[in-house]
């Protein structure tokens, strides 16, 4: 072995995330369903025949037999198959029930829409855009379930719940029936746990939450709030102003780095985080804040400190909130490395299917790949702008891209 | 020593077979996978399936491939299996494949990204586990953003080294070269490192106070 303090450190780290992740467990799943890869230079060609011919097998083996495959889940009583990132929306006279491959069922209310972001074997995440959902999520001990539902993030592991998000109202509604849930962003400054019996309502407009149901005293969440509430990552603005996460720092007169870049001092907010410890700051600072100290590095100019901020960020936040967005910043305006960027934006567009900064990350995107020389890629995502934002920043470009 | 038997069965196809028991050596397991014995793979996967995820997470880094290239370099070792001769070899000869595999997907990954320069969404990094460690699971992440831009032979040899703790004679027999260019891959690895840890808020640090770097 070695002796080597940080190599045993990130062996430790390796493997504790590798039985997390359950590799080997994937991998006996789906041993004699995948036994190549394609890619291989050699047999590219017979793979990618081969592949055809099974897909179009399966195709029609699923169209026979009604099934769902792993990828893949089941819309209405048609039993149409949806695909991630498929968009569905229930009729506006009756319900759509969605059936995915794991057992589980999810039933969208009269006019509600809805995305399945991605799913696989063990789960799905799911963004209900607008209206109400209810879940019968089967309990598996390595499921992975996500529901977004407005600026919320809903972690499933097996219940029975239903919940709603009026978009106009900005109303969070969550009712569970069975098992637990965890519920995090919006006004919530921490994770929640929600169990059978509870119900949690969030009001964004006067960033208040309620618990009540079993267990709870009814009152108002107080303790779970702070006294103003950190934005969230779908409610940050594209952020000329750096964000500070909360206002419990005293402006005066102690001169912390808060205090400064809530005064617009950037260079003197990255000084004061130097003096008190950078890598201590990184340690210590919650997600938000340190959200805010990558925007205060990389308004003052220093990439490296921006980078250090946000990577520590993405440890903190659930689906890494929005620091994925600030790499691509980094990378893209500080350093010129547009293929690094085009990575980081595309990371956040599936980190934060319900971002509010979408639209910036899908424009930086198509921008960071045609800079970088990725012009079939860069079309495609041209296309996709141009539907979703017309009038977007970006669409000029976009529409020289497509023509 | 009596070897246990296990009861026929019938399959899915009307056909009786004797299912492979678990319980045999390797030399029993490798010869009853060079004649296509029902479920010798099977017990194959499950006595070295740790071993194999283990190398193949090495050199790769955490990567949702990793259950796929686990399964190629099972589907490679039953086909290649005729030609190993020393089954007590087998827990090595396996992990030569690992290796062999895990360095062929890096190639392709490398070939992609220089000839197409082709935004490849597969390859973005893995997202970081919910709670994990904010500076360990950091490190780890720099430390394969870093090897990345390695070579792939260096790749492989820096990763047994020092993110598997390997003895220089293990990696010899995995990799099936001699030890003085391991050494070589070493060392050269070993700089590249160092050179770009030291621009690493996340590394340069550690890498600094480590007193016995590079000792093999």
């Amino acid at each position: 072995m070695t002796e080597q303090p940080l190599f045993d450190e990130l062996r430790a780290e390796q493997d504790r995330v590798r039985d997390d992740e359950t590799y080997f467990e994937q991998a006996r799943a789906r041993r004699g369903v995948v036994t190549r890869k394609p890619g291989r230079r050699r047999s590219i060609y017979f793979a990618l025949a081969a592949a055809l011919s099974v897909a179009a097998a399966l195709a029609v083996w699923q169209f026979r037999s009604r099934g769902i495959a792993e990828a893949s889940f089941a819309v209405g009583e048609s039993g149409q198959l949806g695909r991630a990132g498929s968009f569905v929306a229930a009729p506006t006279d009756r319900e759509l029930s969605l059936r995915f491959a794991d057992g589980s069922r999810v039933a969208l209310s009269a006019g509600t829409s809805a995305r399945v972001a991605s799913l696989d074997a063990l789960g799905a995440h799911l963004v209900v855009e607008k209206g109400r959902a209810t879940a019968a999520v089967v309990h598996r001990r390595d499921s992975r379930w996500r529901v977004d539902v407005g600026p919320y993030q809903v972690a499933v592991v097996g219940t029975r719940f239903e919940v709603s998000w009026d978009a106009e109202e900005k109303v969070f509604d969550l009712r569970l029936d069975e098992g637990k849930v965890l519920v995090s962003g919006g006004v919530l400054s921490d994770t929640l746990e929600v169990r059978a019996g509870q119900r949690l309502r969030a009001f964004a407009n006067n960033r208040r939450a309620e618990l009540s149901g079993e267990g709870t005293s009814g009152a108002e969440l107080t303790e779970a709030l702070p006294t103003e509430a950190p934005r969230t990552a779908q409610e940050e603005p594209p952020s000329e102003a750096p964000a500070v996460a909360t206002s419990r720092e005293p402006v005066a007169p102690a001169a912390t780095w808060q205090a400064l870049a809530a005064s617009g001092k950037v260079r003197e907010a990255l000084a004061a985080a130097e003096r008190s410890g950078f890598e201590i700051e990184c340690k210590r600072a919650s997600g938000q804040e340190l959200l805010a100290l990558g925007d205060v590095a990389r308004r003052a100019g220093s990439a490296t400190r921006a980078e250090q901020a946000y990577l520590a960020a993405r440890g903190k936040l659930p689906g890494g909130g929005r620091s994925s967005y600030g790499l691509g910043l980094v990378e893209f305006d500080q350093r010129g490395n547009f293929a690094g960027a085009a990575r980081w934006f595309d990371t956040y567009l599936r980190e934060q299917p319900s971002g509010s900064l979408r639209a910036e990350a899908m424009g930086r995107l198509l921008e960071a790949l045609d800079r970088s020389g990725s012009k079939v890629e860069a079309r495609r995502i041209a296309e996709q702008y141009l539907r979703r934002y017309p009038d977007g920043a970006q669409a000029p470009l976009a529409r020289k891209l497509v023509r | 020593m009596s070897q246990p038997r296990s009861q026929p069965v019938q399959t899915s196809k009307g056909e009786v077979v004797v299912p492979f028991p678990g319980g045999l050596s390797d030399a029993a397991l490798v010869a009853a996978l060079k004649v296509r014995r029902p479920g010798a793979a099977d017990v194959l996967f499950e006595r070295y399936g740790r071993h194999v995820e283990r190398l193949v997470v090495r050199v790769v880094g955490t990567d949702s491939e990793i259950p796929d290239l686990i399964n190629e370099v099972f589907a490679r070792a039953c086909e290649r299996v005729d030609r190993l001769d020393d089954a007590s070899a087998l827990k090595s000869w396996l992990g030569s494949i690992a290796v062999f595999t895990a360095r062929t997907l890096l190639r392709d990954r490398r070939s992609r990204r220089r000839f197409l320069n082709f935004f490849a969404p597969e390859e973005l990094p893995d997202l970081p586990v919910p709670g994990a460690p904010t500076e360990a699971s950091a490190m780890l992440l720099r430390t394969y953003q870093i090897l990345d831009t390695f070579p792939a032979e260096e790749r492989v040899a820096f990763a047994l080294r020092f993110m598997d703790g390997m003895g220089l004679n293990e990696i010899v027999e995995i990799m099936g070269i001699s030890s003085g260019t391991v050494k070589r891959r070493l060392a050269r690895a070993q700089e590249r490192f160092v050179r770009a840890a030291e621009h690493d808020p996340w590394l340069r640090e550690r890498v600094q106070q480590s007193q016995r770097w590079g000792q093999l």
